[in-house]
């Protein structure tokens, strides 16, 4: 899992110019984010005590990083394609605007809309401006490529190589994607960010929950024309308040599918985690 | 390729099936010999004499403005007129009618299901008259012609054709249109392609000997791919004619190929919820009908690089990559087609990713992002890839070359692999229209 050992530095860079010394490291950490729920809320104020981690069944020591000094990079991916109605899409970019107008100042986003095509209608930046003004483009109607964008933001927010989130909205099912789901779910298991969708459709959405599955995250079911900015939002507040636990692998070969296992000392509670990762061999 | 919106295509793409039963309350056959018309006969002759094939005229205006019963009335008359040229002293004709629950009607009421149709002193004269100017013209001549006035109709002025009016039958085939996986509407099937079929399957000797009438299957078939309609009744019907032709049995499997898809199978899933059928089968068995389908057009034509394509993309998405890899590189090596060696090499990548091996599965994205540079699934694909060995660097260099080209609708090829088979469909219609206008018998 190469962009989550490489996790420590990448972070850096966020606030950083290109003026400060760089230097490289023979250390591999890894991140894993957690999200700890009780009847379906978020549980807050656990210490590292609370946490038990094992990577491929060998329990791991593991601190607690303060997430708060880690901005966020969220990738807004929005379907406009063919199947959306205009009022639906009036209500998806106020929901798009709503997630942006809830970032916080250092915080950065991308946008990716997607029909059969996708087209980056604004790289990852702190200027949320261009972010809100970008959610105003035509959308570029057609068949829907669902799998094609969700590879196209895990890649992008996996080369920022920030605290990632990627939120993938859509009302219909994977029509003319070139990448095939199962492909795109392997890659989710390769990159960092955590991955959440939100789905206005009446089909099968086993691909986004095989997708969000693989990094953590859900799939947030609002029916068709539901409005989204509530989902948003609501991710956004979850993301906010996951844990974010860092180790260094210790007694586990390196290379291939390291498998997660993710506890809480606290009886009832649920943890979301990503099931495991794959890193790449020295 | 085609550079048409996909939009357009999508919401044109069509698949064609009865999707419910026979009903019992079918239409009475037309009464016969009163309902004969001498004088329909000899307007559609004159239509047919005046229509320059390829060409809106007025005469294909007229055409296109005949309603249904009365090309029902016509679909009965022009095989008694045809059966007259044959068979001069024949005075009495059976015609199975055009509406098959007439016929179904008739069968469960223990009739014979055509319809009769005798002529007496004052109405076989006209009839022989009509059939007297066939001969003249060459019955050959008139037939094809007059397949092509339908053919254009059809192609060419289906707008112009009338609605349906009242009471359809349950049966009739339907034209079935899908938008982003969702069913949109479905319009009952013109009678000009029934017609023209059955004009077609009137040239002598033979139609399976005839290469007009393959050549015309072929185009038709490849147009209305090309124009994103898969007419499973057409296909039906050349496969009935010309079993072993490489190029239909080719289309053929494109049109399973395409069931296959998600598009497709989307679209049937809440039908096959609702117990109906929506004229295809799962993704499976769509497969294995296509692949099946290429086989036997290879076996007739061991050079159809693009049959030898459709087989390898179809193995690689039934999981035979080792199969998929041979297939693949086989059409790399020999094809001359830069359409055919995008594809192959685009479906080559992904083979080889199936099979375990990156390093070639990269080349082969490689050449295809140098055939089509602006293309971005070839990108995304080798973004992919170097997430996967750590490369960031070019991780990020392809993902920007894959979103930063995205940007025309013609960009990438692969958007329109679901049509591209039909690609020469409309060079080839024009061909079969030319074919007649050089005065073949």
């Amino acid at each position: 899992m190469r962009a989550l050992v490489a996790a420590f530095c990448a972070v850096m860079s966020l606030g950083q110019t290109a003026a400060r010394p760089t230097f490289t490291s023979g250390v591999e950490g890894v991140r894993v984010d957690v999200l700890v729920t009780e009847n379906g809320r978020p549980v807050t104020g656990l210490t590292t005590a609370d946490f038990e981690l094992r990577d491929n069944g060998v329990r791991q020591a593991v601190a607690l990083e303060n997430q708060r000094d880690l901005p966020l990079g969220v990738v807004l991916t929005l379907d406009f394609s063919a199947s959306l109605k205009p009022d639906d899409l009036a209500a998806l970019r106020r929901a798009g605007r709503s997630l942006v107008d809830a970032l916080l100042p250092g915080d950065a986003a991308a946008l990716l809309t997607f029909s059969h095509r996708v087209l980056r209608q604004v790289p990852l930046t702190r200027a949320l401006d261009q972010v809100r003004a970008g959610l105003d483009v035509t959308p570029t109607r057609g068949p829907t490529s669902l799998a094609d964008a969700a590879l196209a933001a895990l890649l992008l927010g996996d080369a920022d190589g920030g605290r990632t989130l990627v939120v993938v909205f859509s009302d219909g099912v994977d029509t003319s994607s070139y990448q095939r789901p199962e492909v795109v779910v392997e890659t989710a298991r390769r990159v960092n960010g955590v991955v959440y969708a939100v789905w206005a459709g009446d089909g099968d959405t086993g691909f986004l929950r095989d997708l969000t599955r693989a990094t953590g995250g859900r799939v947030i079911d609002i029916g068709k024309a539901g409005d989204p900015g509530p989902a948003f939002l609501e991710i956004l507040s979850e993301f906010r308040g996951r844990y974010l636990l860092t180790y260094t692998p210790a007694g586990v070969p390196p290379g291939g599918w390291h498998a997660l296992d993710v506890r809480v000392a606290r009886r009832g509670a649920r943890v979301d985690a990503r099931p495991g990762y794959f890193s790449a061999a020295p | 390729m085609t550079a048409r919106p996909l939009v357009w295509a999508a919401a044109r793409l069509v698949a064609v099936a009865a999707l419910v039963g026979p009903a019992p309350t079918a239409a009475q056959p037309p009464a016969r010999p009163d309902g004969w018309d001498a004088g329909r006969l000899e307007h559609w002759l004159g239509v047919v004499d005046r229509h320059v094939p390829g060409e809106i005229d007025s005469a294909l205006l007229e055409a296109a403005g005949w309603t249904r019963d009365e090309l029902h009335e016509l679909w009965i008359e022009t095989q008694v007129l045809l059966r007259a040229v044959a068979e001069p002293q024949e005075d009495r004709f059976r015609v199975l009618p055009l509406d098959p629950d007439a016929a179904i009607a008739r069968r469960r009421r223990g009739l014979d299901p055509r319809v009769e149709m005798r002529f007496g002193p004052a109405d076989l004269p006209r009839l022989g008259a009509l059939a007297a100017r066939v001969r003249t013209s060459g019955p050959n001549h008139v037939v094809r012609r007059a397949a092509l006035v339908h053919t254009d109709v059809a192609t060419l002025t289906p707008d112009r054709i009338p609605a349906p009016t009242g009471a359809l039958s349950m049966s009739a085939p339907r034209r079935r249109s899908i938008s982003d996986g969702r069913g949109g509407g479905a319009e009952v099937m013109s009678e000009h392609w029934d017609l023209a079929r059955m004009l077609v399957a009137a040239v002598r000797p033979a139609p399976e000997q005839d290469s007009w009438v393959r050549d015309w299957y072929r185009a038709t078939l490849a147009a209305s791919q090309h124009d994103d309609f898969f007419d499973s009744i057409h296909l039906r019907h050349a496969l009935r004619v010309f079993p072993d032709d490489p190029v239909i049995l080719f289309l053929a499997g494109c049109e399973h190929e395409a069931f296959a898809s998600p598009l497709f199978q989307e679209f049937a899933r809440p039908l096959r919820r609702a117990n109906l059928r929506p004229g295809f089968g799962g993704a499976g068995a769509e497969l294995d009908r296509a692949a099946a389908l290429f086989r036997r057009a290879l076996e007739g034509d061991g050079a159809f690089d693009e049959a030898r394509l459709r087989l390898g993309r179809v193995l690689s998405l039934q999981g035979r990559a080792d199969d998929a890899v041979r297939e693949l590189s086989h059409v790399l090596r020999d094809t001359d087609d830069p359409l055919v060696e995008y594809y192959a090499a685009l479906f080559l990548g992904a083979a080889h990713e199936s099979a375990g091996n990156a390093a070639p599965a990269r080349l082969a994205y490689q050449r295809a992002a140098t055939l089509v540079p602006h293309a971005p699934a070839a990108h995304l694909a080798l973004a992919r890839l170097a997430q996967r060995r750590g490369d960031r660097a070019a991780q990020v260099a392809s993902l920007d070359r894959a979103l930063a080209t995205a940007d025309t609708d013609d960009n990438d090829p692969w958007w329109a692999y679901r049509a591209s088979q039909g690609r020469h469909g409309p060079t080839w219609l024009d061909r079969v229209r030319r074919t007649w206008s050089q005065g073949a018998p």
